[in-house]
């Protein structure tokens, strides 16, 4: 008997824990905390802020909550230097109102001119959620130029691609460069102004084309002081912009269609929105061999982005 | 230089300034000489350091014959079991009356210097098997050979072979060490079939993370600093698919060392562990089958003699998972695998021996569902092997093997994942040799020489095809030497690895010492302590946070990066308290001082994937092991702490178990009836918890101006890394088996019941349902064994 003790012990105690089937909550404890989202923009003088907060499912599936949590009662300033401007409770519409209606709760700024290369900071204050801030550097006015503008009005006539090049700003982390054609439409003997964009370049996928556009990409240059500009090229494929007028041959006929001009528009972003862009659309890493997905704010206690940019265009006429 | 080194070979060739001295020893004293002007005549540091380090080999090997024996006679000899003829791996060769002793090496060899000549009885003894005695009269001259063949104990019942194998590793100097032999792995109840890696989980300091992975981790270390061999053949992925089982039948292995930590000079390039397993050479005397059929797979295992003293084996596996979920639980499960095991080896003299073997494995995970990643799995191995005494006193154990590991992922229609492949191929020699000296101290010596080459395609989320491809040579080297003073045993050496002079990228350091020592104070019980300072350059890609690492890329330590690097401290006190129950306490420490982690702050493309991080895993261990005609218990108890630190965060890896407890008791009812009760119980491993949710913009129509009217999408907020834990994990396994015999098959026939209790182990949750999903559940299986 003595000799099945070891065992029985060893059956007692397994018995005892057949009881300790233990709760197991994958969720921690909930902090509410604030979300704000405000990029600012040269091209408008209204500017946004949009705030929310973070929320909690009552089980695990977040789209089982249908009403968003805005903040309504924030003091929502924007500084830069001395100047401050103070944001008004607004309304806008949604982009798609599936899941919490039709219009969205947002902060408005206007008249508010952002001026180019200054820094800009953003407070909010909740009574019910306390403050944070964040900053933002505007990039600067840019420039872009085609280096041989012939090829636009002639393509065909030249077998060499479209150079552009793009002179950045310091405080700019990326950039986006496209460009578009602006063309009449006759309709019913009324002219009628379009846009296309024209892509960088044209990819063969079987028997079909591709056309890929261009996309924000880090600027390659370091700059030297803080208001020097730094020259960035990129290069539209000739036999892409030829692909686009044929379609629109194609598309409207040589005798309905006009062309008026090439409209080249460089957008700088600030170093915020350069890097939650990326992170938000894919992790836009093209030497990356890791598949999780980081996140990134720089709402200090909160989320979301406080960023920047700027747009500068060129035209070149075609007649 | 010519002219320096033909100076000094004129002097080696006309010494007479000191005439009685012996050719070699002048030899010798030259070639210091000689070698001195050669590494001042080395253009670099690196070039002088090599050539420093290959003068010390080469006057090493210069002055071996110098310890040659001088007055008694050399008995030596091979232990092998008397039915199969197989050599057995550390037996105890005893000269009864006196002090005098050795134990077989892992080919069954011994040898016991200088022996005063003289009238002796010799006894060999070894676990599981009859003592046999030889009564031998030792002349002055030539060395004697006394070869033992050892009958098998027809039943085990009055065996103790938990207390057996305590002692048989007390005997070892280092701390960390511990002997299996095949009738170690048939005392672990099976998840349905026997399999190597499960039954060394049960080892203090090793823990696994999953009832369907066999991936394990040491003492604190990640899954990937585990150097696994067999045969001295490097195996970088030896899990068949998701690590449910192993690719080693545990049928062909004949002996496992587990090194938990602090190994021997002789291992190196990881940072955690080496599982060194040697397989088997078949029997001499007959030829025999031995078959196993159980619910998941079947096997067919041959082996027998040739010609002379050859033998051979051959054993197969083939999965039956499809087959028994389709047909028995109505449930769709693509999954297969293979493997192959074949060897044929030739003993050659009376002390040597040489072996061809090749290996393969194969698994697939096939689904019809396009929505599901297929997934291909392959490992092909071959290798010679060669052992044998030469110069009488150095005994030689050497492989030359070519591996090649590869594994595919297609995503199909899935879009979370991509299209990835991965490939290692190596070509390499190990070498390692004995030599025996009059004092009974011991040195070992060796080299190992490779070639790896590491690939991982990919296609990364920006959808740009990534290769990473690395080729470099491994060169390494290693001395080692054993003695005793008194009480004291000591066992020290260099891992010297050449890798970093021939190729600046390695980064890692030359010199690795690596030391135990041995302190016998009262009866058997002995205090140790160890020491050692191992590399690693190479590390495996995967998500660190993964469930189950499915992929596992091998890639070298990225350029810019310090190779990982760890010190092991290890002290413990090992001894039995009676007879029948052996203990062994030791805790550890281990510092990481350069580890490779994920970048947890990388936001940008110019931010490295990879950075640095330092570590350090501390614990305690205890062993019980308790033998009585009866019963056999085994009880092995880890406290251990591990920790991070990257980018600032100190975090417990996924691995990290606070507690772990495996109770193991073999109760003998009769002479063919065992029945095994394993009882597992770990305190949760760490995970991080969800705290919320926003909703993410992702600003898709910023710069066509707009971003306020966008709604977003869900985003889970994590909490701090890897704060939570899960439920603790416990588990009872119950095991019955039978033996019977019908002429001329030998059969066994067992039952296993896998949790008991249906205790429901937190597997892993979603995050987005929060529904558990769990291991394991009560689990009846059957297995039928024949042997003829």
């Amino acid at each position: 008997m003595k000799r099945f003790i070891p065992y029985g012990m060893f059956l007692l105690g397994a018995c005892v824990l057949i009881s300790c089937d233990s709760e197991f909550n994958p969720k921690g404890p909930y902090a509410e905390r604030m979300v704000i989202y405000s990029i600012l923009m040269t091209r408008t003088d209204t500017q946004y802020v949009r705030l929310y907060t973070t929320y909690d499912p009552p089980a695990f599936d977040p789209s089982e909550v249908h009403e968003e949590r805005t903040i309504r009662n924030a003091t929502v300033t924007i500084r830069q230097g001395a100047a401050a401007v103070q944001f008004r409770d607004t309304m806008v519409a949604r982009d798609n109102p599936q899941r919490y209606g039709a219009s969205v709760p947002a902060y408005i700024g206007y008249p508010f001119t952002i001026v180019g290369l200054e820094t800009y900071s953003l407070t909010v204050e909740s009574p019910s959620h306390g403050s944070l801030t964040a900053t933002t550097t505007m990039p600067g006015k840019g420039d872009v130029t085609v280096l041989n503008p012939f090829v636009l009005r002639s393509p065909q006539s030249f077998n060499e691609n479209i150079i552009v090049s793009a002179r950045i700003t310091p405080p700019a982390r990326g950039f986006l460069l496209r460009m578009y054609i602006d063309y009449e439409v006759r309709f019913n003997d009324a002219w009628s102004p379009q846009r296309t964009e024209v892509p960088k370049e044209v990819v063969d996928a079987g028997e079909e084309r591709r056309f890929v556009y261009p996309q924000l990409v880090r600027r390659t240059t370091v700059p030297v002081s803080a208001r020097s500009l730094n020259a960035e090229s990129v290069v539209f494929t000739n036999s892409a912009y030829e692909a686009v007028l044929q379609q629109l041959f194609n598309d409207y006929g040589s005798e309905n269609l006009r062309f008026s001009k090439v409209v080249l528009i460089l957008t700088q972003v600030d170093a915020n929105l350069y890097t939650y862009y990326n992170l938000a659309n894919g992790f836009q890493d093209e030497f990356s061999i890791r598949t999780d997905q980081p996140d990134y704010s720089n709402i200090q206690g909160g989320y979301g982005v406080f960023g920047a940019m700027t747009e500068d265009s060129t035209l070149i006429g075609l007649q | 230089m010519r002219r320096e080194l033909t100076k000094n070979f004129r002097e080696l060739q006309y010494c007479e300034v000191c005439p009685f001295i012996d050719f070699r020893e002048r030899l010798v004293a030259h070639a210091w000489h000689v070698l001195g002007k050669i590494v001042t005549f080395a253009p670099s540091r690196i070039e002088r350091v090599c050539l420093r380090v290959a003068a010390a080999v080469l006057l090493f090997l210069i002055t071996l014959p110098q310890v040659l024996p001088a007055q008694g006679v050399d008995v030596r000899g091979v232990v092998s079991d008397s039915t199969s003829g197989e050599r057995l791996p550390f037996a105890n060769v005893v000269f009864v009356g006196t002090n005098r002793g050795a134990s077989t090496n892992i080919q069954g060899f011994y040898l016991a210097t200088n022996v005063p000549p003289g009238a002796y009885t010799i006894s060999a003894s070894s676990i599981g098997y009859e003592t046999k005695r030889r009564n031998v009269v030792i002349q002055a001259g030539q060395p004697v050979v006394v070869n033992f063949e050892l009958p098998p104990k027809v039943v085990e019942f009055s065996e103790i072979v938990v207390t057996g194998q305590a002692n048989r590793e007390l005997t070892e100097i280092s701390t960390s060490i511990h002997l299996l032999d095949q009738k170690d792995l048939k005392l672990v109840p099976t998840t349905i079939q026997e399999d190597i890696f499960r039954s060394i989980r049960i080892l203090p300091g090793i823990v696994s993370t999953s009832d369907v992975n066999s991936q394990f981790y040491v003492r604190g270390g990640a899954g990937d600093q585990n150097l696994i061999l067999l045969d001295g053949i490097k195996i970088y992925n030896p899990y068949h698919a998701f690590g449910i089982f192993s690719i080693f039948d545990s049928d062909i292995i004949k002996t496992t060392e587990v090194y938990t930590g602090a190994f021997p000079p002789g291992f190196g390039g990881r940072l955690s562990s080496v599982v060194n397993m040697t397989s088997r050479d078949g029997k001499q005397k007959e030829i025999s089958g031995k078959a196993n059929l159980n619910f998941l797979s079947a096997k067919l295992q041959l082996e027998g003699p040739v010609v002379g003293d050859a033998t051979w084996v051959i054993s197969g596996r083939k999965s039956l998972f499809s087959e028994t979920f389709r047909n028995f639980l109505r449930k769709d499960v693509p999954l297969s695998f293979y493997d192959l095991f074949a060897k044929v080896t030739i003993q050659g003299s009376e002390h040597s021996k040489y072996g061809l073997q090749a290996f393969t494995s194969g698994d697939d995970l096939r689904s019809d569902n396009l929505n599901e990643p297929d997934y291909s799995w392959r490992n092909q191995a071959v290798g010679f092997v060669a052992a044998g005494l030469i110069q009488d006193r150095v005994f030689i154990n050497a492989v030359g093997y070519e591996n090649n590991f590869v594994a595919k992922r297609e995503p199909k229609s899935t879009s979370t994942l991509s299209a990835a492949s991965t490939r290692v191929r190596e070509v390499g020699v190990r070498a390692n040799a004995t030599l025996y000296t009059d004092s009974h101290d011991l040195y070992f010596f060796g080299f190992e020489f490779s070639f790896p080459s590491l690939e991982y395609n990919l296609i990364n989320n920006f959808g740009v095809p990534r290769r990473l491809f690395s080729s470099f040579v491994e060169t390494s080297t290693w001395l080692r030497y054993q003695t005793n003073f008194g009480n004291l045993q000591l066992d020290g050496g260099l891992h010297i690895d050449l890798s970093s002079l021939l190729d600046r990228e390695a980064g890692l350091e030359v010199f690795q010492p690596r030391l135990n020592m041995s302190y016998l104070l009262v009866d058997n019980w002995r205090a140790k302590f160890s020491y050692g300072r191992f590399n690693q350059n190479i590390i495996t890609v995967n998500n660190e946070d993964d469930v189950i690492p499915i992929f596992d890329a091998w890639i070298r330590v990225p350029v810019g990066l310090e190779p990982e690097h760890a010190d092991h401290y290890v002290a413990g006190i090992d001894g039995n308290i009676i007879p029948a129950l052996s203990t062994s306490f030791q805790t550890y420490y281990k510092y990481y001082s350069s580890l490779v982690s994920y970048n947890r702050d990388k936001v940008d493309a110019l931010d490295p994937d990879y950075i640095n991080s330092t570590g350090k895993a501390y614990g305690f261990e205890t062993l019980l092991r308790y033998g009585i005609p009866a019963i056999d218990v085994y009880v092995a108890y880890t406290l251990g702490w591990t920790t991070i630190t990257a980018g600032g965060l100190t975090y417990y890896p996924r691995y990290d178990r606070r507690h772990n407890l495996n109770m193991l008791a073999v109760v003998h009812l009769t002479d063919a009836f065992d029945v095994t009760a394993r009882w597992e119980v770990g305190s949760g491993f760490p995970f991080t918890q969800s705290i919320g949710y926003y909703d993410r913009l992702n600003l898709g129509n910023i710069f066509g101006g707009q971003f306020v009217g966008e709604t977003g999408e869900p985003y889970s907020i994590l909490g701090e890394k890897n704060t939570a834990r899960l439920p603790a994990y416990h588990r009872m396994d119950l095991s019955a088996s039978y033996r019977f015999h019908v002429a001329p098959i030998n059969g066994s026939l067992g039952i296993h019941i896998i949790n008991v209790y249906d205790h429901r182990n937190v597997f892993y949750f979603d995050r987005k349902t929060g529904q558990k999903v769990n291991m394991l559940p009560f689990f009846p299986s059957v297995t039928l064994n024949l042997e003829y």
